[in-house]
């Protein structure tokens, strides 16, 4: 037999006897109750500091249990009953150096007297506690035994079913962890499928405790706590069910790690009880092997440790991944003689085994084991159990996959929905660019920028006019068309009011860099046409596009972001520039384009002027023709044409007027450098003559009021600076042009002009 | 003369020691408030008062002391009767009456109780004597009461006064005619003055003739003997109970608004009388009173879980009750109430049935908590009607929620169901038809104890797979409730899964009529009615989720397994005409037409004796309506039939 080498140390001496022994020991606490088989219990506080109190009872004591809270605890007393009898509350309360200094002459004795019977029946052959019930087995009549429950303090007494003889042991395994209540102090506590097996699905269901029971006879009863009575339950077998026969009288129950129960009986069989699945349905197994006869068993997780006559202890191992076979290979022999009890293995915490025995001669041994390794375990599951995981799992896998195509998409709308506002945010960025650089620089460096053209064009006999916008990279253009309040019916709107507008939007499509998109408003048929608008372009985002209609709506109310392009203004003279016979395609020549316009003005040089027109005083039927006089300096000035003189700056001037072509329209506009001399005190004045000639009366006028209009521009920022004794005649004619602008007839401010013709300075 | 100043002395402290345990145990009995230290300290009066008993018994006994020893042993013969004590009553009878024989110098003539009583009741003539005597032979008539030997009291009576027996021998006219001396003497105390034992053994020798007759059969003689009784004085406990016996008797003679009555009474006399609360309850049912049932049931609950009640009807209990002289099991079982889980079960059930949902949750909740609570051990076992197993209480629970529309709840109820069975499911079960026959015969006898363990192993995998299977349907159709029919297919293929695992062995059976399910037993008919239910759920969530060639081979396989369901019917015809085929449907619905106006009751939908669990039409919320599906189907029908 292979053995071991243990250490061995005797902590606690008290009355030898050869009657059958029991320590119990709570945990790891040092606390540790001894009972020899005698009247007396013997505490020990600490192991080191040996027995420091004895209860006394009446009888013999033949069962210790202690109670659930730990503060005291049950015994039995041979044909007298059960006590209770709370321990010394030292141990747990006192300060180290308190208990060091009690000596062997504080020892407390204790009488516990009858007052303390919990259960007075002289038959009581065993009983446990689980939680506030006590349960006793005891002999009712000559064939029978009867388990009686009751709580320590209250309740009724009431037989619970009939055995036959009486007991000798019981033990309560808990159902496994999961369930409500709190498990017990040496309470076997079973893996979920061995218990359902053994004790059915109803107790399993209701967390009930089961009472495992060993009669002298052999048989293995288990009854449960809270379940219905047998006969409550349809179809559910007796209320107290034998699991197993042993054959011999039981001396202990205990669980083995949870995944077995054990059950030795006197002559040292020892039987096994697992549980397992297979394809042919889980089922619980059971196999004995004897070895030899026994005084005293304890089990805990790893090993079961025996007591033997021929007094050695063999703790067996079963760590193997199959049911654990208790006798696995041989016993090892813990070399440690004549013991008659053990106490349930601990570990201390360096990890090794400890055992508390009491020896025959009456003394309290601290075993400890030395530490060995102790085999894995390996779960095994049925193929059942298999199949049904990879079921669960493949309902995962696709559960999952259906939740990240998903989400997937959600984040493919999302990515989308950011570059499109990424793009927006771009856009603003260098719309921004525009506002900031302003003047600076000059739009023809904008990254974005919009121009107008005014054409003409005639379809089915009748000319209209149409406006085209050109707009290089953009999204949804939209053009809005302004009427001066000036130009607007008097009827139509009351000029506190905002000018009529006109908007048409149009959808842009993608632009590559440097691309361009025209489009073109129809401005109205001719003749019906009043020009001087104010054309502001904007740039038109809807966020419809990207969140839907619905959400959009609720989230942004309409849901258009609006960026302000560009601000243009369309005279007259834009309609000269468009139409001019210089730049345009050599293929009408035949068609005068200014001519049809000026007969579209209604005076046409065969239709003449109508006869109030033409009776102004000096004005002859033929074309007429007004003029506007600029100082050089001024108008040298604002053109930034330093050097230039004469010719040079009438045609910078035509120039400006009408860039698109350099030669100006001699038919209609003229420019010459003048010399005024009568006008003030300076002396005589160079300035430049701009001359509009038409055959039209208000030709000549609406391409006079346009021309003033771009000088004034021209010249706005130039007056400041130029001398202060000219600014005069600056402010003159701006008040003569503002006075025009609020004139509603333009032949008014044109016979003004004719006749203080006057210089602007 | 010295002896006799001694001995007279011995008599006065003995008489004072008497009186004083009498008077002590007075005292504790009425502090003593909990039966169970009750018991206790009769047990230990009963000891004192014995050790009295043997004080006195050891010396020879004299005609002066015997009067003294008579009473102390009748006191005694109470204590021990009250502590149940039988065997050491009975010695200690003898024993009495035997020394009382010696004190007049007769010897004993057998050890024989009816011998010694005969020669007892000869010997002693005067009034004192024959007192005492009548005192003891009452704590006789007990203890023959409460050991079932009423026949020896009978005979005895009718041997001492034969002269005014009857001759048919009645027990009760012979009852009735007991003349006894039974006078108090003042100065010695008696645990319980013997006018009062012998009404009490009076009355209850009369209600264990009835609960005979009852037994019997005779319940016309019972009747009879119970209103004898009603008429004598007696407890209030006892009185109501024999009201609750006429009641009893007179429902099973066939006159239940008398039986109502006497219930009634009973719980005049005794507000908790639970016995008779719960034979009107079963009255009730017997006459398809819901309503009264459930008021009944309702009460019985109340009573049975009120602490009050409970201590009302233990407190101030005489030394010897009717309770302790009628230890028949008869008697018990006629008058026993379930516990208060099984009434309230009982409740549930009711409320479930008369569709009171909320009330019925509330119960089901009441009775999973009540089961599970801690410190509620061991409950009633006198034969009372049966729960359910515990699994099938928890899926009527389950069921209860999801008529609640609780889904959630109903999911984690049978979670845990599943958790308990699913992993005991063999792969494979195979059952023979029918399986119940054979489980009658052969639970004792030996050659029938291995097969009788298989067939126990069998219905118990059997049962495992309905419970388990039953759930994952439960768990389907919660989900499908809560629109989230992949779930819900998921969890009715499992249950598909579990179910198939199980064979039928029989090459014969097919499932046609009615005569067939009988045959094949309530197991076989739960498992193929919940595959049918199963089939159809999936079916349903198939064609919720767009799948409708699925679901239409599942409402075929489902009205294969379990022909003649309305529901199933219906859904199938739905099934083909969201497929196109409108003609089959067609073909379908006139053939349905056809079938419910020759055969007026179909299959019916929930034949008796199925679970609870799966009484439930299909998903009752999201079912096809009928009348829609009716009215197209006419359209379609009308239609064709204008074309051609």
């Amino acid at each position: 037999m292979a053995g071991l080498r243990c250490c061995v140390k005797a902590v606690a001496e008290f009355g030898a006897s050869s009657r059958p022994a029991s320590v119990i020991r709570f945990g790891t606490e040092p606390e540790a109750i001894l009972s020899n088989g005698g009247s007396r219990l013997f505490t020990c506080n600490r192991l080191e500091s040996g027995v420091t109190a004895v209860h006394q009872f009446a009888g013999r004591v033949t069962g210790v249990v202690p109670s659930a809270d730990g503060r005291g605890l049950y015994a039995l007393c041979q044909g007298d009953g059960v006590y209770f009898t709370p321990l010394p509350h030292g141990p747990r309360t006192l300060s180290p150096t308190a208990v060091c200094s009690a000596d062997r002459s504080t020892l407390t004795r204790l009488e516990v007297s009858a007052a303390s019977c919990v259960v007075h029946d002289h038959g009581v052959r065993s009983f446990t506690v689980v939680g506030t019930v006590l349960v006793t087995v005891a002999p009712r009549t000559a064939s029978g035994a009867s388990a009686c429950t009751r709580s320590p303090h209250r309740t009724s007494h009431r037989p619970a079913a009939r055995n036959d003889q009486s007991s000798a042991f019981q033990r309560c395994p808990w159902p496994a962890p999961g369930g409500t209540s709190r498990p017990l102090e040496g309470a076997a506590v079973l893996e979920p499928l061995l218990f359902r097996l053994l004790f059915g699905v109803d107790a399993a269901l209701l967390f009930s405790p089961m009472i495992l029971c060993g009669l002298p006879d052999g048989r293995l009863c288990c009854l449960p706590l809270l379940l219905p009575g047998a006969s409550e339950v349809k179809g559910q077998a007796a209320r107290v069910r034998v699991l197993h026969s042993l054959e011999q009288p039981i001396v202990f129950i205990g669980a083995s790690g949870g995944r077995g129960l054990v059950a030795v009986g006197r002559g040292g069989t020892v039987l096994q009880l697992w549980g397992s699945g297979g394809p042919r349905g889980a089922c619980w197994g059971s196999r004995s092997a004897g070895c030899g006869a026994l005084w005293s068993v304890r089990a805990s997780a790893t090993r079961t440790c025996t007591t033997a006559p021929a007094a050695t202890c063999w703790p067996c191992r079963w760590p193997g991944p199959r049911p654990p076979l208790l006798p696995h290979g041989d016993p090892l022999s813990l070399n440690v003689c004549r013991v008659l009890a053990l106490a349930t293995p601990t570990l201390d915490p360096t990890g090794a085994v400890q055992l508390l025995a009491v020896s025959l001669t009456g003394r309290l041994l601290l075993v400890t084991l030395p530490q060995g390794s102790d085999g894995g375990h390996v779960s095994m599951a049925s193929a059942a159990q298999a199949g049904q995981r990879i079921r669960d799992l493949l309902t995962i896998i696709r559960t999952t996959s259906d939740r990240a195509s998903c989400l997937k998409s959600s984040v493919r709308s999302r990515s989308a929905v950011l570059k499109s506002l990424n793009h927006i945010f771009n856009v603003c960025c260098l719309l921004r660019t525009n506002q900031d650089a302003g003047d600076a620089v000059t739009a023809r460096q904008r990254p974005i920028r919009c121009g107008v053209a005014v054409r003409w064009s005639s379809l089915l006999q009748r000319d209209s006019v149409t406006l085209s916008c050109v707009l290089e990279p953009g999204w949804t253009l939209c053009v809005q068309l302004v009427t001066p309040p000036a130009q607007a019916p008097p009827t139509q709107a009351p000029p506190a009011q905002a000018p009529p507008t006109l908007s048409y939007a149009f959808l842009l499509r993608p632009l590559p860099p440097g691309g361009k998109l025209a489009v073109a408003v129809p401005l109205g048929r001719s003749g019906l046409v009043s020009l001087l608008l104010t054309v502001q372009c904007s740039l038109v985002y809807s966020l419809q596009s990207m969140l839907g209609q619905q959400e959009a709506g609720a989230l942004l109310g309409a849901g258009l972001l609006s960026l302000p392009l560009d601000t243009l203004t369309v005279d007259w003279l834009d309609c000269l520039r468009a139409q001019g016979p210089g730049p345009g395609p050599s293929s009408a020549p035949t068609w005068d384009p200014v001519r049809t316009f000026l007969k579209s003005r209604g005076a046409g040089p065969g239709l003449g002027a109508g006869p109030g027109l033409g009776a102004g005083p000096g004005l002859g039927a033929g074309p007429y023709a007004a003029c506007i006089r600029v100082s050089s300096e001024l108008l040298r000035a604002a053109l930034r044409a330093p050097g230039a003189g004469g010719p040079a700056l009438s045609s910078a001037l035509i120039t400006h007027l009408l860039p698109e072509r350099p030669g100006g329209d001699t038919h209609t506009l003229t420019a010459e450098e003048v010399t005024v001399g009568q006008l003030c005190a300076v002396g005589p004045v160079s300035a430049v003559e701009l001359r509009v000639h038409s055959a039209s009366l208000r030709t000549v006028c609406a391409l006079h009021h346009a021309a003033l209009r771009r000088l004034q521009a021209l010249l706005k920022d130039v007056a400041m600076t130029t001398n202060p004794l000219l600014q005069v005649e600056g402010q003159t004619l701006q008040q003569v042009l503002c006075e025009a602008q609020r004139e509603s007839d333009p032949i008014q401010v044109y016979r003004r002009l004719r006749e203080c013709p006057l210089l602007i300075l | 003369m010295h002896q006799g100043i001694r001995r007279s002395n011995c008599l006065d402290i003995w008489t004072v020691e008497n009186n004083d345990i009498i008077k002590k145990w007075k005292l504790s009995e009425r502090i003593q408030e909990v039966t169970l230290r009750r018991h206790d300290t009769r047990k230990r009066y009963y000891s004192e008062i014995l050790r009295l008993l043997q004080k006195i018994q050891g010396v020879p006994s004299v005609p002066a002391g015997i009067l003294l020893e008579l009473t102390v042993l009748y006191n005694t013969l109470l204590f021990a009767i009250s502590v149940s004590e039988f065997t050491e009553t009975g010695v200690l009878l003898t024993q009495g009456i035997v020394r009382a024989l010696e004190s007049l110098g007769c010897q004993a003539p057998s050890s024989k109780p009816i011998v010694l009583w005969h020669t007892a009741l000869q010997t002693f003539t005067d009034t004192d004597h024959l007192t005492h005597l009548h005192q003891l032979l009452c704590a006789q008539w007990a203890l023959w009461l409460c050991t079932g030997q009423l026949e020896n009291f009978l005979d005895l009576l009718s041997d001492a006064q034969e002269e005014a027996t009857s001759p048919s021998g009645d027990l009760l006219a012979v009852i009735r005619d007991v003349g006894f001396y039974i006078e108090e003497n003042p100065t010695l105390s008696v645990a319980m003055a013997p006018r009062e034992l012998k009404e009490l053994a009076h009355i209850c020798t009369v209600t264990t003739k009835g609960i005979r007759r009852m037994e019997e059969g005779k319940d016309s003689e019972a009747l009879l003997a119970f209103q004898e009784a009603v008429s004598q004085p007696a407890p209030r406990t006892l009185l109501a109970q024999l009201h609750t016996l006429t009641g009893i008797c007179l429902a099973k003679l066939g006159r239940p608004q008398s039986a109502i009555q006497c219930y009634r009474k009973a719980m005049e006399v005794d507000f908790s009388c639970q016995s008779s609360l719960y034979q009107s309850s079963l009255l009730f049912r017997q006459q398809g009173n819901v309503q009264a049932e459930m008021e009944a049931l309702g009460l019985l609950h109340a009573v049975v879980t009120s602490p009050v009640c409970r201590q009302a009807s233990s407190s101030q209990a005489p030394l010897l009750s009717a309770d302790s002289l009628l230890q028949s099991q008869a008697f018990s079982c006629i008058l026993a109430t379930p516990s208060p889980p099984v009434v309230q079960h009982a409740l549930a059930q009711q409320c479930l049935n008369s569709e009171r949902i909320p009330e019925a949750v509330e119960h089901y909740l009441d009775l999973l908590a009540s089961l599970q609570a801690d410190g509620k051990p061991l409950m009633n076992m006198s034969g009372s009607p049966a729960l359910p197993r515990i699994p099938e209480i928890y899926l009527e629970a389950a069921f209860v929620m999801l008529k609640a529309k609780r889904y959630c709840d109903a999911v984690a109820i049978c979670e845990e169901v599943v958790n308990k069975t699913v992993d005991l499911v063999p792969e494979r079960l195979e059952l023979g038809i029918p399986i119940e026959e054979d489980q009658r015969p052969g639970s004792t006898t030996m050659p029938a104890t291995v097969s009788g363990r298989n067939k126990e192993i069998m219905e118990q995998r059997l049962n495992y797979v309905l419970w388990a299977g039953a759930s994952y349907l439960l768990q389907g159709q919660a989900y499908g409730y809560m629109k989230d029919n992949t779930e819900a297919v998921t969890s009715l293929t499992r249950s598909i899964n579990l179910l198939v695992k199980v064979h039928i062995k029989h090459k014969d059976w097919q499932c046609r009529d009615a005569g067939d399910w009988e045959a094949a037993g309530l197991k076989v008919q739960t498992l193929q009615r919940m595959k049918g239910l199963v089939l159809a759920s999936r079916g349903v969530s198939f064609l919720h989720n767009g799948k409708q060639k699925e679901a239409l081979c599942d409402f075929q396989l489902s009205l294969q397994t379990y022909p003649g369901v309305e529901h199933t019917e219906l859904w199938l015809i739905e099934a083909l005409w969201q497929l196109g085929r409108k003609e089959e449907g067609m073909a379908h619905w006139r053939r349905r037409t056809q079938g419910s106006t020759k055969r007026p009751t179909p299959v019916e939908n929930t034949p008796r004796g199925l679970p609870l669990y799966l009484q439930s039409c299909l998903q009752d919320g999201i079912s096809v309506e009928p009348e829609g599906l009716k009215k197209k189907m006419e359209d379609l029908i009308h239609s064709r039939g204008v074309l051609t």
